[in-house]
């Protein structure tokens, strides 16, 4: 029986026949509690994802969230989401889990293989306040599991899903997509992404050197994080504006300072950095050169503008470098793969309205520079809570 | 090109470092200009990483090839038709492996260099026992490292017998009627570390067939690993050498299978030397040369691959330089040690997942 394979974490793995209402009060109240629970707590301080997942779910937040649906009274959760959770992000599990919850859904949460110390205090919060006897009916709804790769397993939850969340890039979606589901099953498939920033180099020249260092520190956590390989970490950095060539290398060592101290280029970083840059001088079929001064940030120089920069794959702290006049020229680069739009110095509207005007099809976020690793219900295209839920017509 | 014949009639650890230097250069950009013209992929790493080769000044601006690229593609700088066969890296793990392209000429060059660094321990002529068996040496188109290292070694033996047979199974018997018969003779025995430790000691401890002292040399390479997991070390490694094969004068050596022929032979001190060959550089976390006895990323070149662009290269072994001319063993150039693989590193991000 499959089911012994599954070892279940938090929760029972029941099949719940029942759905709620999106923005439920209970679950609301529930997730307050958690999120005090964490800010109170000064043991989570240092991990700052926990911190800003706790403030995301604050009763204030998911409040004005829940403004935002104007039909939330006539939406429900579809019955039990599946969530295939990615290996590598541990916070994203969690979010994975609310927004499941929030529209209403009972939910089966594959954790990552490896024992993440996030996940493990989360859990541990999760199962203290569930204990509670008014969470009894929620704490049926949240089901945390772990198993071995098996075919098995995930056909057979996905035989049950009303809705699966395929975290975790193409190679995750492919895989999920051969296990048959229900007809009316919705899948939301995170798929491999390629994100980039945009920065008017024109303003970043008329920045004092301490707000330029707040730029880039923003950027800094932008990109470094996750060793830049996060779906909306940008790999390519677009120049808007005359080719200011002092102010580029400016913001360059800025960066490269800080990076300096605060990540960790050790001799394995430096050798995958390599071999990956290596691979990508190999394979692509677009001229660059490549410069750095300090090998914790190396910058790619392109030779001519085109869509094909999604093929390469910039890592550790590497950038390919575009230069380009105004916000119109971006057409030649932007494909269907990009996804997150982080910016400076340029005015958000006029980036909307690029994406509209030229009807693009990539582009599913935009948002300021520092604010791109930051998790949302709006994610890679989707209204996640509304694709989660029905909305009863009338 | 190279003058090879030049290059051969050298004493391959004779030349002081700064001698070597300017002669290592200037054939090494002969070498990089050659692979450069032919092998396209070396020409985009060239250009895309590197600074011009014409602009260099010394050996260690040229552009390298990362060992990782011979596992990703299929590199060679002559046409198809010229190559004669293709050594593939033994690949453990489930790794993938490397294909090296050898033409006739490089699969030359490289044994007479393998030839000339062990004549330095092998001064005449002697019998040779192989840890393998004869059949391996049949397969001609694709043949591991070691036996490249046979075919040069064939080189230098009188006769040359093999310690198993077809099926596998040992043959000690050969090993002890020869020593019974001329007791006091030079020979060699020639093996991977891990078969000699594994299949050799083992099976003598277990037969409880010991030699008494001889004038044995014990030529090894390819790498500790294996017995790492067992915290066997060099200083216990020859200790259980001697004691059940009697043989003192035991050499290890650190060699690629992507710079077959050139290898780094390990002196009686302990110490991996560079050879006229080759050249090691150790680069840091931001790929600057690293200072004496600091750890960092092993680069090694060697002037022998001509099919290939595996004359210079990033490898992922660690290892920090100890010295350069001043070995007590007498040897010139840079003196080395080895101290592991770098770790990979910890998978982040939204893709590769699902595990």
């Amino acid at each position: 029986m499959f089911m012994n394979k599954i070892k279940v974490v938090l929760g029972k793995l029941n099949f719940n026949n029942k759905t709620y209402k999106i923005f439920e009060v209970k679950t609301i109240n529930f997730l307050d509690e958690v999120s005090q629970e964490i800010i109170k707590n000064k043991k989570y301080s240092k991990y700052t994802d926990i911190i800003t997942f706790a403030f995301f779910i604050r009763k204030k937040n998911l409040v004005k969230i829940s403004k935002d649906y104007k039909n939330k009274d006539r939406m429900i959760g579809r019955g039990l989401a599946y969530h295939i959770a990615p290996s590598n992000i541990p916070i994203n599990s969690a979010y994975s889990l609310i927004f499941g919850l929030l529209s209403g859904n009972s939910n089966i949460v594959r954790l990552p293989s490896k024992n993440f110390i996030q996940i493990k205090l989360l859990c541990d919060i999760f199962f203290k306040i569930l204990k509670k006897k008014k969470y009894l009916e929620l704490s049926k709804r949240i089901c945390l599991i772990k198993y071995d790769r098996s075919d098995e397993i995930s056909s057979e939850l996905s035989k049950k899903a009303d809705v699966r969340l395929i975290w975790g890039g193409d190679e995750t979606v492919n895989q999920f997509q051969k296990y048959a589901t229900a007809p009316r099953c919705i899948d939301l498939k995170f798929a491999n992404r390629y994100s980039i920033s945009i920065i008017d180099v024109n303003k970043l020249a008329k920045l004092s050197d301490d707000n330029l260092k707040i730029i880039v520190n923003r950027f800094y956590n932008d990109s470094y994080t996750m060793d830049q390989k996060g779906c909306s970490s940008p790999q390519a950095l677009i120049w808007i504006g005359k080719n200011k060539k002092k102010n580029k290398d400016k913001f360059f060592n800025i960066l490269s300072e800080i990076a300096d101290k605060k990540y960790d280029n050790d001799l394995a970083v430096t050798n995958n950095k390599i071999s990956s840059l290596s691979l990508t001088a190999i394979k692509s079929e677009i001229n660059f050169i490549s410069q750095y001064k300090n090998f914790n940030l190396m910058r790619i120089k392109l030779k001519k503008i085109s869509k094909e920069i999604e093929k390469i794959h910039p890592h550790f702290g590497t950038f390919v470098e575009i230069n380009i006049n105004n916000l119109n020229e971006l057409n030649k680069i932007i494909s269907k793969k990009i996804q997150t739009i982080t910016f400076y110095g340029i005015n958000k509207k006029k980036i909307y309205d690029f994406v509209f005007n030229y009807g693009i099809l990539g582009v599913d976020r935009i948002v300021p520079i520092g604010r791109a690793l930051d998790m949302n219900i709006e994610w890679d295209g989707y209204d996640v809570i509304a694709a989660l839920s029905r909305v009863i017509g009338k | 090109m190279l003058n090879y014949k030049k290059i051969f009639s050298l004493k391959p650890f004779n030349l002081i470092q700064k001698d070597k230097e300017k002669w290592y250069f200037r054939n090494q950009i002969k070498l990089c200009n050659h692979h450069y013209k032919k092998c396209e992929e070396y020409k985009r790493i060239s250009d895309r990483i590197f600074k011009n080769i014409n602009y260099c000044k010394a050996s260690h601006e040229l552009p390298f090839v990362h060992v990782k690229n011979f596992k990703e593609f299929n590199l060679k700088s002559v046409k198809t038709d010229k190559v004669s066969r293709t050594l593939e890296s033994s690949g453990t793990s489930n790794q993938i492996t490397s294909k090296i392209n050898i033409d006739r000429k490089t699969s030359l060059l490289q044994s007479t260099a393998l030839l000339k660094i062990f004549s330095n321990i092998i001064k005449k002529k002697i019998n040779f026992f192989f840890i393998d068996n004869p059949s391996t040496l049949s397969r001609l188109n694709s043949l591991s490292a070691k036996n490249a290292a046979i075919r040069g070694f064939s080189q230098l033996s009188k006769k040359s017998k093999y310690l198993f047979d077809n099926k596998n199974n040992f043959k000690l018997a050969e090993l002890y009627d020869f020593l019974k018969k001329k007791p006091k003779e030079e020979f060699a025995i020639f093996g991977f570390t891990s078969q000699i430790w594994f299949d050799l000691i083992q099976k003598i401890k277990k037969k409880k067939i010991y030699f008494s002292k001889n004038n044995g040399i014990l030529i090894h390479g390819g790498g500790w690993k294996k017995l790492q997991n067992q915290s066997v070390n060099r200083v216990f490694f020859n200790k259980n050498i001697l004691n059940t094969l009697g043989i003192k004068k035991i050499y290890n050596y650190y060699g690629m299978v992507e710079q077959t022929g050139s290898v780094f032979l390990e002196c009686e001190y302990g110490f991996f030397h560079t050879s006229i060959f080759s050249e090691i550089y150790i680069r840091d976390h931001n790929l600057n040369l690293a200072p004496n006895n600091k750890i960092g990323l092993i680069q090694i070149l060697s002037l022998l691959p001509l099919s290939y662009p595996g004359h210079n290269l990033l490898t992922e072994d660690l290892g920090l330089i100890v010295g350069v001319d001043d070995c007590k063993c007498g040897r010139k150039g840079k003196y080395f040690l080895i101290k592991g693989r770098v770790p990979g590193t910890e998978k982040r991000g939204c893709s590769d997942v699902y595990e």
